[in-house]
């Protein structure tokens, strides 16, 4: 079956009326899960596969991955607006967003937010459509060398993030790091920094952090702002739509943010969370003022989300074409596609393409279902700002803690959560700051353990790393990029003078 | 006014969570909860959703059931949460050979004893795959490199140290007089990468049940060379050949099975049996298990008690092999 | 605080748990079965990156006497450790006082006590907009996603 007879066969099963509001239901619910903190697309989809039992396979695909896809769009609702990422491929975009939030310009940061991510998944979905195959024969070689060489080039982007205070930045990493050798280590079986609590045979679960450091942090923060009686912030849209300039700049930070998400998603493990810090810190790299970001960079939150709405259709690919999940979210839904009877893999096409190419019709309707029930809303859910400040508190604190429950139905994880809350409040006080931590979290397991796969196999040579095209040119990348900012200085020694500062960089 | 407010919102509350004042009885009168010590997706979670299913469309209890999960340990997390509601029998855990291996490897120190095993369900005989396209494509050839070049070999397997998958090859070694520990082995986080790792010629060989692979035989992908049991398994592996066809007198069949937390009663465990067993014989069953390549093999509470305790001395016995328990 | 001190408070606090973990390394055997590195090798890399950077945290602070600029911005120096404080131990009980009380009740409790943080007056006000936001939760939470919430125990559970 031809690629376009099959987009063919999929839209006319997506495009009758049941469907379509299963897929607006999917949507709309997975808009609202991803807002929650704690509560991922994978959280979400779980709790909801129950009721899908009795659907025909395609339509409860349909309604999951509408989840799948409205989370991404949702988190970063949370995320601009409360410092409270949905989960961890929001987390990038607060890091801009809520700033630009702060500065009065909500409007801009969540419209600038829904028009990448509506880019990152068209661009997704049409890899998706024409590149599958090739793509994921290309993503099966990618073994540990490769992704270990991967996370260096992850981390060693990090080092542009902490140019303003190095000592700190890493301190943060370095936690970070340690943080994520906590719980069972994967090649020994050996239990490491659990302290003999069951709880922890798991490691830190990445929802506590995110919760912590950054909900109820920023809502420790908030209650401090009650009782000094800073003034009620006033919360003006300011200007909704973004300036010229603004979407300029946003432009070419989506393009290669979806070219990054879509590659991260089809490699299977690492999903929306490695995109996106993927796709912030070649921002970070890549852009002239550097120092803008964490202040409300446009760039910074274009990027990782059109590359976490990217990564969505790209964690498809291994999925429909190999039965292999790309992400955490992807795994529950080959245990969906297990539990139907249908087998995922090259077979699916064959025997089931009405359920392959409706989903990823779908997807595409979804996409743009998603912008159009968003961007109308932007106003109103920055109006929810206007609640007074301790009701927001109170509602933060408890969402955060209840969605800190609601993942694994247990109280160590609300603890967790808390500990992380204080420890992100003391952070901040003393100038830590915490992306390189969650960065070092989300990147440190799978680095440390790919190294030592790739050890194990190669029999303990470290010439696997030059030996293997793939994985010595990405480290080859990460050297480079270690050294750009010094060739860049002394390149750019000759050219700008400090004084020359782009107009367009907006501070209401 | 106002404490009239705070009655009504007490009530509330009160009446929104469901207590019980009755002792739990011959049946479960709560919601019985089935803990799958793994995430989504994995053997732990699919076989508790299954029994969720049969127990419910067959009205063997008539309490709601929901499956929660708890990753973490190989199962040891899951383990431990139910530990915590001992003489209760609302509470279901799904196990696995890391259930009797965990406290020999040092992982956690539940044992079995400390639980109710209420039975074993099924056998999961295991697959040994290779990559046609890579570097070993027979058993013949996979057998012969492990006697006499194992270092040239790399495995790869799910989902930690010293469970099944790990079991086997190290079995295999011994029949076959190989040195396991030459083998360049790493361990991988859930079956779909191992089983990635093998489709890209990362790895030369794994292990793993047969459902992770039945799918790439059909497609050619991957080829099985060999499967554990006594007998063939069916579907689309009933081309692989036994251990022992190819003249390896090796047999290994890996339970999954259920328990309970401990301090059960005599009672409460006749239900369960009779429960387990009803749904162990329904055609439905049957069919749901054998689409997992799981073969039915139901032995109640006691008998379960005694096989587990045999696998674990087998299992002692091969990890002071592996040479990585002191005891 | 002053941001001097802050620091340096902060690197001998980097530098002792750098020093526990250390010593809690010493739990975890090597086992020769498994790879090159073994599991102590990057954790010690990571402790000692932790260790080196809080000293340097800790020199640069002692050396600067005075005018070190906090990194975060000023944004973040309206100070009111206390109330900061009393919330982290009202979210404390709340925990704790869940597995008594059950969720429902233990979260009107601690809306209401963040609720009467902020404002001091009204304190009907406070009750029921704590009650409404319990009610909200239940609806989301309880029934919408079908959480399995803690209940309380001192009924017979």
């Amino acid at each position: 079956m031809s690629v376009i007879d099959g987009l063919a066969l999929g839209f006319a099963e997506a495009l009758t009326i049941h469907n379509l509001l299963l897929i607006l239901m999917g949507s709309f619910l997975g808009t609202w899960i991803g807002m929650l903190p704690g509560l991922g697309p994978a959280a979400g989809i779980a709790v909801l596969l129950p009721f899908t039992y009795g659907m025909p396979p395609a339509a409860a695909l349909m309604l999951l991955s509408g989840i799948y896809f409205g989370a991404q769009y949702g988190g970063s609702i949370s995320s601009i607006l409360i410092n409270t990422p949905g989960d961890a491929s929001a987390v990038m975009t607060a890091l801009d967003g809520y700033p630009l939030a702060k500065k009065g310009r909500a409007g801009a940061a969540l419209l600038i937010s829904a028009l990448s991510s509506l880019f990152g998944g068209t661009v997704g979905l049409i890899a998706l459509t024409f590149l599958a195959v090739p793509i994921s024969k290309l993503a099966i070689t990618f073994g540990p060398a490769e992704y270990f060489a991967l996370m260096v080039f992850a981390l060693v982007a990090t080092s542009s993030l902490v140019s303003s205070n190095v000592a700190k930045g890493m301190l943060s990493l370095a936690a970070g790091l340690l943080f994520a050798c906590v719980g069972t280590d994967l090649q020994s079986g050996l239990p490491r920094f659990t302290f003999g609590l069951d709880d922890l045979l798991d490691g830190i679960h990445l929802t506590d952090v995110i919760v912590g450091l950054f909900a109820l942090s920023e809502a420790f923060f908030n209650v401090e702002r009650m009782m000094t009686g800073a003034a009620h912030r006033p919360i003006k849209t300011g200007k909704l739509w973004a300036t010229r300039a603004e979407y300029l700049r946003a432009r070419w930070a989506a393009v290669r943010g979806a070219i990054i998400g879509f590659f991260v998603g089809v490699l299977p493990g690492a999903g929306g969370s490695v995109a996106t810090i993927m796709s912030y810190t070649t921002e970070v790299k890549l852009s002239k003022h550097p120092e803008e970001f964490g202040k409300g960079a446009v760039e910074g939150i274009a990027g990782p989300e059109a590359a976490n709405n990217a990564c969505v259709p790209g964690a498809m690919i291994p999925l429909l074409s190999l039965g292999i999940p790309g992400s955490g979210t992807t795994a529950i839904l080959l245990g969906a596609l297990l539990l139907y009877g249908l087998q995922p893999g090259p077979q699916l096409f064959v025997d089931h393409p009405d359920v392959a190419w409706g989903l990823i019709a779908s997807l595409y309707i979804s996409n743009i279902m998603l912008v159009i029930l968003n961007v109308p809303l932007i106003g109103i859910f920055v109006r929810m700002l206007d609640f007074r400040p301790e009701i927001l508190a109170a509602i933060i604190v408890l969402v955060a803690l209840t969605g800190a429950y609601a993942v694994t139905n247990s109280l160590f994880d609300v603890e967790l959560a808390i500990a992380f809350g204080v420890l992100g409040y003391l952070m901040r006080k003393v100038g830590i700051p915490a992306a390189p931590m969650i960065m070092g979290v989300v990147l440190g397991g799978m680095l440390e353990q790919s190294l030592r796969q790739a050890l194990s196999l190669s029999g303990g040579s470290w010439l696997v790393f030059v030996n293997r095209p793939i994985a010595a040119t990405i480290l080859l990348l990460s050297l480079l990029s270690l050294m750009w900012p010094l060739v860049r200085n002394l390149i750019g020694a000759g050219r700008s003078k400090p004084g020359q500062r782009r107009t367009d960089v907006i501070a209401k | 006014m106002r404490s009239l407010t705070i009655a009504a919102i007490a009530l509330a509350a009160v009446a929104l969570s469901s207590s019980t004042f009755a002792a739990d009885e011959v049946k479960p009168d709560q919601p019985v909860q089935i803990i799958a010590g793994a995430s989504p997706g994995g053997g732990y979670d699919r076989m508790a959703r299954m029994i969720a299913k049969e127990l419910e469309a067959q009205k063997l209890v008539d309490v709601p059931i929901t499956v929660v999960n708890k990753p973490g340990g190989g199962g040891a997390l899951g383990w431990a949460y139910i530990n915590r509601f001992q003489g209760k029998m609302n509470y279901l855990s799904m196990t696995a050979t890391a259930f009797l291996s965990n406290v020999l490897l040092g992982v956690s120190p539940l044992k079995m004893e400390d639980f109710t095993v209420l039975a074993t369900l099924v056998d999961e005989d295991l697959c040994v795959a290779v990559n046609p396209k890579g570097k070993i494509t027979s058993a013949e050839q996979l057998f012969k490199t492990m006697k006499e070049h194992p270092e040239n070999l790399r495995f790869g397997f799910s989902t930690a140290i010293g469970n099944q998958n790990h079991v086997l090859l190290v079995r295999l070694a011994q029949e076959l007089g190989a040195d396991v520990s030459k083998i360049n082995t790493a361990v991988f986080g859930g079956a779909s990468e191992s089983t990635v790792a093998l489709l890209g010629n990362n790895i030369d060989f794994s292990i793993s049940g047969g459902e992770t692979f039945a799918g790439y035989q059909i497609s050619g992908e991957l080829k099985c060379v060999a499967v554990s049991g006594e007998g063939r398994l069916g579907g689309e592996l009933a081309d692989v050949p036994t251990l022992k066809e190819l003249g390896v007198n090796l047999s290994y069949s890996p339970t999954r099975g259920v328990i309970a937390p401990g301090g059960l009663s005599a009672e409460q465990i006749a239900f369960w049996d009779k429960a387990l067993k009803t749904m162990s014989e329904s055609a439905d069953w049957k069919e749901t298990a054998e689409k997992a390549y799981w073969r039915v093999d139901y032995k109640d509470s006691k008998a379960a008690t005694e096989a587990n305790a045999k696998d674990r001395d087998e299992l002692r016995a091969v990890y002071s092999t592996l040479g990585i328990i002191k005891k | 605080m002053s941001s001097r001190e802050g620091d340096m408070a902060l690197a001998m606090a980097g530098l002792v748990l750098a020093g526990f973990l250390v010593t809690r390394l010493d739990n975890i055997p090597d086992r020769s079965f498994g790879d090159p590195l073994g599991a102590v090798l990057m954790p010690k890399i990571w402790i000692a990156l932790l260790a080196l950077c809080s000293a340097v945290i800790g020199v640069r602070a002692f050396l600067a006497g005075g005018a070190l600029v906090n990194g975060a911005g000023s944004k973040e120096d309206v100070s009111h450790p206390k109330s900061v404080a009393g919330v982290v131990i009202a979210v404390i009980v709340y925990v704790l006082a869940m597995n008594y009380i059950g969720y429902y009740l233990a979260t009107f409790l601690l809306a209401t006590t963040i609720l009467t943080i902020g404002r001091r007056s009204a304190w009907i006000f406070n009750l029921i907009v704590a009650a409404a936001i319990t009610a909200a939760f239940y609806a989301v939470f309880g029934w919408g996603l079908g959480v399995d919430f803690p209940e309380p125990s001192i009924l017979g559970y």
